[in-house]
């Protein structure tokens, strides 16, 4: 069909609907997705706002992290933190192409690997902050 | 070589490393710092009073700590903007810009200089 | 035993007459071999002549076909009515564009888009290259390796259609585009990077997409144009990294 330009002023000209990401799961979970980083950035600043405490005023820091609202907020922002962790890592395998050799690394194994590293790092970093094992 | 003649590059570049800090680094931290030391469900003298004086006195986790905040915050700076986008505010895109990466810089400054100074 | 029937309602929109499109519901024997490309067709046979929507091969190659069917952007000669049988079928012209007539959309501006990504092998010593027998340019399974997935591209334009960036901002350059300027990049035999770069390098190519990824789930040719977004997005950043540290670098 020809599109001259007579066709294409008398066209119907379609229009977003404002609530489009309400229209399927996926555009939803992708704005979940979106908003897991307001949390990370959120939790990151008030934590940071706690390290002057711990060496300047020890029991103000201990009674400011012990309120219910910082338990529970860090739990929420862990819920939203875990499902930015799980579409970053398993992005990476279309987003990285590395041929070893002849062939492409596997997507999935990249996806793999990255699960794999953040889980050894998650443990090591845990041993260094909850423990006094590895650093003393 | 072509020229590039946008600096979305740096943007989308602070986003990525962002995005890698916030996925390795912070659920382990929220888990800990946010859940287990505070309900005394980690060993007491992990967080004495002077293992935590060497511990945010130290460079080396005064680097890790800044990296820790900033880069999620260039993180979130990158996907606000856009966000706010999908929300339907298409108008005012640069300004939009401006104050998420702004905000994004403001948050790192004043995070090196609070760890500067502990 | 009574012939089964199916119903179809398909937007209708005649040009400098209707204000909008509007649905029009009609009522089809159904077979379950039969799809949705078949019921329009037996629509227009039977029916309405005046339906208008854009096929041409019948077997998913050409990519004209395209079209919404219950919100989900799909190849019509690829969409069995079996899948949504006893249900009524909604038909609608591909999302993200403007409606010419009844399922045509004008598509314009992605051929024009796709002209300005250069999607074909650029070569600087065409002129010269000896041609012929024996002079060609050779490339190694592996290098094919390197752009296969994005060769299947047939520009139906369902990406387009499940892109909700390009829902809201029409400049976007959009997947497909970026994806077929992603697999020249990739071909080995190719030197035209450095006049495609500044097209998708823009503020208005790569830089829009914010992986949603819904391109990928409807390419009925199983390419992943996200990927190609995002790769080349990681491929810019680092030469845009690489000429800002070290300027004197050649490339």
């Amino acid at each position: 069909m020809a599109t001259s330009a007579e066709s294409r002023t008398r066209a119907y000209r379609w229009r977003m609907p404002v609530a489009w990401w309400l229209k399927s799961t996926h555009y939803t979970l992708y704005m979940v997705r979106e908003l897991t980083a307001v949390f990370g950035a959120l939790w990151a600043i008030l934590f940071l706002a706690q390290v002057p405490l711990m060496k300047a005023d020890y029991a103000g820091w201990l009674s400011q992290m012990r309120s219910p609202g910082w338990v529970l907020f860090s739990f929420v922002s862990l819920l939203f933190v875990l499902y930015h962790v799980w579409t970053w890592f398993n992005l990476m395998g279309s987003v990285l192409y590395i041929r070893l050799g002849k062939s492409p690394i596997p997507g999935t194994a990249i996806n793999a690997l990255m699960f794999a590293v953040w889980a050894v790092a998650s443990i090591v970093i845990a041993l260094v902050v909850a423990t006094p094992i590895l650093v003393g | 070589m072509y020229k590039i003649n946008t600096i979305e590059p740096l943007w989308w570049g602070l986003f990525g490393a962002g995005g890698f800090i916030a996925a390795f680094l912070l659920p382990v931290h929220m888990l800990v710092n946010g859940m287990l030391i505070p309900l005394g469900a980690a060993p007491q003298e992990a967080y004495s009073p002077q293992r935590l004086a060497a511990l945010v006195s130290h460079p080396v986790v005064k680097l890790y700590l800044l990296a820790l905040v900033s880069l999620p915050l260039f993180h979130w700076a990158h996907r606000f903007r856009y966000l706010l986008f999908d929300l339907g505010i298409h108008g005012g895109r640069t300004a939009i810009a401006f104050l998420c990466y702004g905000a994004a810089i403001v948050g790192t400054v004043v995070a090196a200089w609070t760890l500067v100074r502990v | 035993m009574a012939e089964r029937t199916i119903g179809l309602s398909v937007t209708r929109f005649r040009p400098g007459e209707d204000r909008q499109p509007v649905s029009q519901t009609f009522t089809i024997p159904y077979h379950d071999d039969w799809v949705v490309l078949d019921a329009l067709q037996y629509i227009k046979d039977r029916h309405d002549g005046s339906l208008s929507f854009r096929w041409s091969c019948h077997m998913g190659v050409c990519g004209s076909c395209g079209m919404m069917v219950n919100g989900v952007p799909k190849l019509t000669c690829a969409a069995f009515l079996r899948d949504y049988f006893p249900n009524e079928v909604r038909v609608e012209p591909l999302a993200n564009f403007p409606v010419i007539r009844d399922l045509v959309v004008d598509i314009d501006d992605f051929m024009h888009k796709l002209a300005e990504v250069k999607p074909y092998i650029i070569r600087d010593d065409l002129e010269t290259a000896p041609v012929g027998f024996g002079h060609e340019f050779r490339q190694a399974p592996e290098e094919v390796d390197d752009y296969r997935q994005f060769s299947m591209c047939i520009n139906c334009m369902l990406c387009y259609s499940a892109c909700p960036v390009y829902g809201m901002e029409p400049r976007f350059l959009g997947p497909a585009a970026i994806a077929l300027a992603h697999r020249y990049n990739m071909d080995s035999r190719d030197q035209g990077r450095n006049e495609r770069m500044p097209v998708i390098g823009s503020s208005e190519g790569i830089w829009e997409c914010t992986y949603i990824g819904e391109c990928s789930v409807v390419c009925p040719k199983n390419v992943d144009p996200a990927s190609a977004i995002q790769r080349t997005k990681l491929a810019t950043t680092n030469d845009w990294f690489r000429s800002i540290l070290m300027p004197w670098g050649k490339r």
